[in-house]
C-alpha cells in the first residue's frame, strides 16, 4: 500500500529551512527560465502574427521597406494586377507606402532608430487589429503624425500634442494608435505625400490584398516574371516572420541556459533529499517493518521531492508573473535597424511549463536518493547507524 | 596554512553532499561564464576602439541616412586638417555570400588611405598595389577567407538587403590583424566601384578620420557638427568607441539582462552552498564546542566555517572554468558562429567569476558560521553527538 | 600553603529558562592546591559538571569569583578566556570528543595549532604526549579505528600536550569498560604524582574517586564537604 502522504508532509516541515532553500533555488531557476522565454516569445509575438494572411508586400528584391524604392508608375502597375481584391466601389485594395528611418532620442537617453511610415487611404484597411486610442489620424500637408503605442513607450516626445524634431523638421503628434502588439505599434505614421516630399524618396512599399490563396501565388508569379518591374512580392506575414532572427537566437540561448541551470538545481534537490533520507533511516526501517514495501517508500520520496519542485515552480511562476510580465522593452530589428518594441509576455502556458519543468527537476533530483531509501536494509537502519 | 587540513577533511566528510554541491554550483557557474563572455564579445569593439583616436561622422538622423559628397571637401579643408587627417569614405554594404546565413561584415571604402587609417590591419604591399589596380578588387581578413575557403584571385558576388546592386568582387589578397583577430572577419572593397554600380550617385554612408591627438577629438566634433548644423544633412561626429556603443544601445538593455542573470545565478549558488554549509555545521555542534574548550576563539571558528564555504565555491568554479576554457578558448567552439565568430573567455570574465565565487562562498557560510561561533560552549557540549 | 591553583569564592550559577529561574550552584567556596588531585562527587543534577565548566572558563558564574593559576576569570572577554583555556586548561570529556576526521596524531596536535610553534616543534610535543599515554603505535589511526579506552587516552594526550596548569576531567571513565577504566585511572594518577599536574575529576564512581587525594561532595548545588 502507499505511504500516507501525511508522513512525508510532516517530515518536510521538520527540515523546513533546508527545504525552503531548495524551493527558492528551484524558484530562482524557474524565474530565470521564464524570464528568458518571455523575452523571446515577446519579441516573436510582435513579428510572427503581423500581416494579414492574404496580404502581399511588394519591394525591391531582397530589400526591406526602409531601403526599397518603387516609383508611381510601378506602383500603379502593381495595383492593376489581376487577383487583387476590390472594395465596394471596385477600387483595388492596394496601398502605396514609404518607410524612413530617423534617429531619435529614447526614453533611456540613448539614441535609436525610429521607423516613420507614410500611409495612404488604404493603409488602415489592409491591417487588422489597428485602432486609434487618442486623437486622430494625420491629415496631409500639415506635418502631422500618429504614434504607435510601442514607439511612444520607447521614444521621447511622441505623445499626443508633442512636437518632435525628426529628420530636420518639426512634426506634430496628433494621435496614438495601438495594434494588438503587432510590429506596427513600434512605428510612427504620417501622410505619404508629406513624407515623400520631406524625405525626398519614392514609395518604398506596395501592399496588396489578394482575393484568395490561389490569387496570391498568381500575383507573386506575375511580379517575379515581369522583368521590367524588377520587384518581388512576398506574403506580408512571411516578410515579418523572416525578421525574427534575434527572437530565434534568444530562444535558443534561453533553452540552453535553462537546461544547464535546471541540472544545477537538480543537484541541489538531490542534496536535500539525500540528507532527508539519511536522517530518516530509522523511520524508514520502521515503516518497512510495519509492512510498507520498497517501491512504496521509494515512490513516496520521489513524490516528496517532486512536490518541493512543484512549490519552487509555482513560486517562480508567480514571481515571474508579477515582476516580469508586461515589462516593455525593445531591440533593433536586425533587418531594418529600426527599433522594435515588445512586451515580456508571461503567458499561463509559460507558467505551466515552468512549473512542469520544476516538478521534473525535483523528481529527477529525488530519484537516486529515493532509490537509496528503498534499499535501506531494516536491520542496518534499526541499529541506529 | 595549518588549519587547511581540518577544513578540507571536514568539507569532505560527506563526499556525496560536497560533490553534489560543487556539481550544482559548477553548472550555474558555467552559465555565468557563458553569459559574461557573450557580453564581453559584444563589447569587444568598444574596448579595442579605445586604443585609437578615430572618429566617425554620421548623419544625425542615424546611419540609415546617407551623407552628401560635398562634405568631403570641407573635411579635407584647412580647418579640419588642423585637428584630423586620413579621411576615408565608408559604406556598410550589409551583404552576404550565396546564402543569407553566410552573413559577414563587408564594406566599401576609399582604398588608398585604408592602411594608414586602420593601421592595425596589416595589408602587404603587393596586396595593396593589386587593390589599387583592380577596381572590383577586395581584401579579405585571413580568418574570414579561411572560414569560407576563399582563395586569392577567386571571384565572389555579394547580395545585400541595403543595396540593390550586386558587386562582383575579385579577391586580391588577405590582411591580418595580429593585435585584434576579430577584425579579420571583415571584407573591404572599393568605394569607387560601389559608386559606379550605383550609377555615380555618390552616396556616402559615413566618413571616418583620425584625430591628430585625443585632445583634438572635441575640437573636431565642434567644427564638423557646427558646420553642418543648419544644413539639410546635419551630422553627428562620434568617437569610434561611441560609434560601436550605438549598436549595443540599439540591441537593447543587454547589460541589464546580463546583470539580472548574473545576480540571479549568484543568489541561487549562494543558497545551494548555504544549505550544505548549514547542514554540515549542524552536524558539528559538539565539535565546535570542543574546539572552543581547547582554546579556539569565536573568531577562529568563524574563520574555519567561512573558509569551508569559500573552498566549496572556489572548487565549484574551477571545474566549469577549466571546461569552459577548453571548450571556448582551446577548441574554439562558438554558440552561434554567425553572431559570434569568436567566443573567448577573457581575463575580465575570469575575475568576475572568481569574485562571484568568493562573495557567494562567504555569504553562504556567513550565517552558519555566525551561529556556530556565537553558540555557548556549554550548549554545544550538551548536544548528544 | 603556596598560592592555590584554583580559587572559587562565593560562586553561584542560576539558569534562566523562559521566565523561570533554576539555581544549579549555591555559594560555592573551593580551593585546590598546586599538584593536588581532587574528585568531585555527587548525585546527578548536583551541579558538579557545571562547577567544572566554570573553573574551565567555558561558562560564567552568576555570582562570585573564580581564580585559576593566578588569573581572575571574572572580567575576561571571550577572547581572553579562549587564550586562558589554551594555556592553562586541559579538558577531558566523558565521550572523548575527538575530531573524527583527524588522526590520533592530528587530534593531539590540535591545541598546538593555536601556538606559534613550528611544525617540527609541534611534532616533538605530540609524540611526547602520545608516549606518556602509551599510544605511539597508533598515531595514524582515526578515532573510529580505536577502542574506547584508546580514544580516551588520545584525548588525555590532547589535554596534556600544551602542558596546562590544571587538568579537568568530566566523568573520564564513565563510558569505558573495566580494563580501560583502570588504565585511564592509572594514567591520571601518574600525571598527578609524577608530572605534578593538578587534577579535578568529576565522577560518580567511588573507585575513580579513590584514586584522588581528596574528595569533595556536591549535593543540590552546595558543597557538603570542602
Amino acid at each position: 500500500m502507499a505511504i500516507p502522504l501525511k508522513y512525508n508532509a510532516r517530515s518536510m516541515w521538520v527540515r523546513w529551512i533546508s527545504t525552503i532553500m531548495v524551493i527558492v533555488v528551484i524558484a530562482g531557476v524557474t524565474t530565470i527560465l521564464i524570464f528568458w522565454t518571455a523575452m523571446g516569445t515577446g519579441l516573436e509575438k510582435t513579428l510572427v502574427g503581423t500581416g494579414h494572411p492574404l496580404n502581399l508586400i511588394v519591394l525591391r528584391p531582397r530589400q526591406t521597406e526602409t531601403t526599397s524604392a518603387i516609383d508611381r508608375a510601378q506602383a500603379t502597375d502593381i495595383a492593376a494586377l489581376e487577383g487583387i481584391q476590390k472594395d465596394a466601389r471596385g477600387e483595388p485594395l492596394a496601398s502605396f507606402e514609404l518607410v524612413a528611418v530617423a534617429g531619435h532620442l529614447m526614453v533611456n537617453g540613448k539614441k535609436s532608430n525610429l521607423a516613420v511610415r507614410g500611409i495612404g487611404p488604404r493603409s488602415l484597411e489592409l491591417r487588422d487589429g489597428l485602432h486609434l486610442t487618442a486623437g486622430r489620424w494625420p491629415n496631409p500637408g500639415l506635418g502631422e503624425l500618429a504614434a504607435g503605442k510601442g514607439a511612444q513607450r520607447r521614444f521621447k516626445e511622441l505623445n499626443v500634442g508633442d512636437r518632435p524634431f525628426i529628420r530636420g523638421r518639426q512634426w506634430t503628434v496628433v494621435g496614438s494608435f495601438e495594434a494588438g502588439g503587432q510590429a506596427y505599434e513600434s512605428e510612427v505614421w504620417g501622410d505619404i505625400e508629406d513624407l515623400k516630399t520631406q524625405f525626398k524618396r519614392d514609395y518604398s512599399t506596395v501592399i496588396v490584398r489578394a482575393r484568395d490563396a490561389n490569387s496570391m501565388d498568381n500575383i507573386i508569379r506575375l511580379i517575379a516574371a515581369d522583368k521590367r518591374l524588377q520587384l518581388e512580392a512576398r506574403p506580408h506575414a512571411e516578410y515579418y516572420r523572416s525578421q525574427n532572427q534575434s527572437g530565434e537566437m534568444m530562444k535558443g540561448i534561453g533553452f540552453m541556459i535553462g537546461i544547464v541551470m535546471a541540472i544545477g538545481a537538480l543537484f541541489g534537490a538531490a542534496n536535500m533529499m539525500y540528507a532527508a533520507v539519511a536522517s530518516r533511516k530509522r523511520e524508514i526501517a520502521t515503516l518497512r517493518v510495519l509492512g510498507f514495501g520498497r517501491l512504496a517508500i521509494g515512490f513516496s520520496f520521489i513524490l516528496e521531492s517532486a512536490f518541493v519542485g512543484f512549490c519552487g515552480g509555482v513560486l517562480g511562476a508567480i514571481v515571474s508573473r508579477i515582476f516580469i510580465d508586461g515589462i516593455t522593452s525593445g531591440t533593433a530589428n536586425w533587418e531594418t535597424f529600426t527599433d522594435l518594441s515588445f512586451n515580456f509576455r508571461v503567458t499561463p502556458e509559460l507558467m505551466v511549463s515552468g512549473v512542469i519543468m520544476a516538478v521534473f527537476v525535483g523528481a529527477l533530483g529525488g530519484l537516486f536518493p529515493a532509490w537509496r531509501a528503498s534499499r535501506t536494509t531494516i536491520a542496518h537502519a534499526l541499529r541506529g547507524l | 596554512m595549518k588549519y587547511l587540513r581540518l577544513i578540507l577533511r571536514n568539507a569532505l566528510r560527506n563526499k556525496l553532499r560536497t560533490g553534489l554541491t560543487v556539481g550544482g554550483t559548477a553548472f550555474l557557474m558555467f552559465v555565468l561564464l557563458f553569459i559574461s563572455t557573450a557580453l564581453t564579445e559584444m563589447e569587444a569593439w568598444e574596448g579595442e576602439a579605445a586604443k585609437h583616436d578615430r572618429i566617425a561622422i554620421q548623419h544625425s538622423s542615424g546611419l540609415a541616412n546617407p551623407l552628401p559628397i560635398e562634405l568631403e571637401n570641407f573635411l579635407r579643408g584647412e580647418e579640419v586638417s588642423r585637428h584630423g587627417h586620413q579621411l576615408q569614405k565608408m559604406n556598410w554594404f550589409g551583404g552576404w555570400w550565396q546564402d543569407r546565413s553566410n552573413w559577414f561584415a563587408n564594406l566599401a571604402v576609399d582604398h588608398p588611405i585604408h592602411r594608414e587609417l586602420w593601421s592595425e590591419q596589416k595589408i602587404p604591399d603587393d596586396v595593396q598595389a593589386r587593390w589599387a589596380e583592380v577596381k572590383s578588387g577586395a581584401i579579405v581578413g585571413k580568418a574570414l577567407a579561411e572560414k569560407f575557403g576563399w582563395k586569392v584571385g577567386q571571384r565572389i558576388s555579394l547580395l545585400s538587403n541595403l543595396y540593390s546592386c550586386v558587386p562582383e568582387l575579385e579577391i586580391v589578397g588577405y590582411f591580418t590583424v595580429p593585435s585584434d583577430i576579430r577584425q579579420e572577419q571583415q571584407l573591404f572593397f572599393r568605394w569607387d566601384y560601389l559608386d559606379e554600380l550605383m550609377n555615380g550617385r555618390k552616396i556616402v554612408g559615413t566618413y571616418w578620420m583620425s584625430a591628430r591627438s585625443a585632445a583634438d577629438v572635441p575640437k573636431l566634433k565642434e567644427i564638423i557638427d557646427g558646420h553642418t548644423r543648419n544644413s539639410s544633412d546635419p551630422t553627428e561626429t562620434v568617437t569610434e568607441k561611441e560609434f560601436a556603443a550605438q549598436f549595443m544601445a540599439m540591441m537593447g538593455n543587454i547589460k541589464g539582462v546580463v546583470f539580472f542573470i548574473v545576480v540571479g545565478v549568484m543568489l541561487i549558488m549562494t543558497l545551494m552552498t548555504a544549505n550544505t554549509v548549514a547542514m554540515s555545521a549542524r552536524e558539528r555542534v559538539t565539535e565546535v564546542a570542543v574546539l572552543r574548550t581547547l582554546g579556539f576563539t569565536q573568531g577562529k571558528i568563524l574563520f574555519l566555517i567561512l573558509t569551508e564555504g569559500l573552498l566549496l565555491s572556489l572548487v565549484g568554479l574551477l571545474v566549469p572554468l577549466s571546461g569552459a576554457l577548453l571548450l571556448f578558448n582551446v577548441w574554439k567552439v562558438s554558440p552561434n558562429p554567425q553572431w559570434f565568430p569568436y567566443f573567448f573567455i577573457e581575463p575580465g570574465t575570469i575575475v568576475l567569476a572568481a569574485g562571484v565565487a568568493l562573495v557567494s562562498g562567504l555569504l553562504a557560510a556567513s550565517i552558519p558560521a555566525w551561529l556556530s561561533a556565537r553558540r555557548k560552549i556549554v550548549d554545544g557540549l550538551r548536544q548528544v553527538v | 600553603m603556596a598560592e592555590p591553583v584554583v580559587s572559587v569564592r562565593g560562586v553561584a550559577k542560576i539558569y534562566r529558562r523562559d521566565s523561570q529561574e533554576i539555581p544549579v550552584l549555591e555559594n560555592i567556596d573551593l580551593t585546590v592546591a598546586p599538584g593536588e588531585s581532587v574528585a568531585m562527587m555527587g548525585p546527578s543534577g548536583s551541579g558538579k559538571t557545571t562547577l567544572l565548566n566554570l573553573i574551565a572558563g567555558i561558562d560564567r558564574p552568576t555570582r562570585g569569583s573564580i581564580e585559576v593559576a593566578g588569573q581572575a576569570l571574572d572580567g575576561m572577554s571571550e577572547r581572553e578566556l579562549a587564550k586562558f583555556r589554551s594555556r592553562h586548561i586541559g579538558f577531558i570529556f566523558q565521550l572523548y570528543n575527538l575530531i573524527p576526521v583527524l588522526t590520533a596524531f592530528e587530534n593531539v596536535e590540535l591545541p598546538l595549532l593555536l601556538t606559534r610553534l613550528s611544525k617540527a616543534e609541534r611534532r616533538t610535543h605530540v609524540m611526547t604526549a602520545l608516549d606518556v599515554v602509551g599510544l605511539t603505535d597508533r598515531i595514524a589511526h582515526y578515532p573510529r579505528q580505536l577502542s574506547g579506552g584508546q580514544e580516551q587516552r588520545v584525548a588525555i594526550a590532547r589535554a596534556i600536550v600544551t602542558d596546562p596548569t590544571i587538568l579537568l576531567a568530566d566523568e573520564p571513565t564513565g563510558d569505558l569498560d573495566k580494563r580501560s577504566e583502570e588504565e585511564v585511572l592509572i594514567l591520571l594518577k601518574r600525571l598527578n604524582r609524577e608530572f605534578k599536574k593538578a587534577i579535578i575529576m568529576v565522577t560518580h564512581d567511588p573507585k575513580a574517586a579513590a584514586s584522588a587525594q581528596r574528595t569533595v561532595m556536591l549535593e543540590k548545588g552546595a558543597l557538603v564537604t570542602a
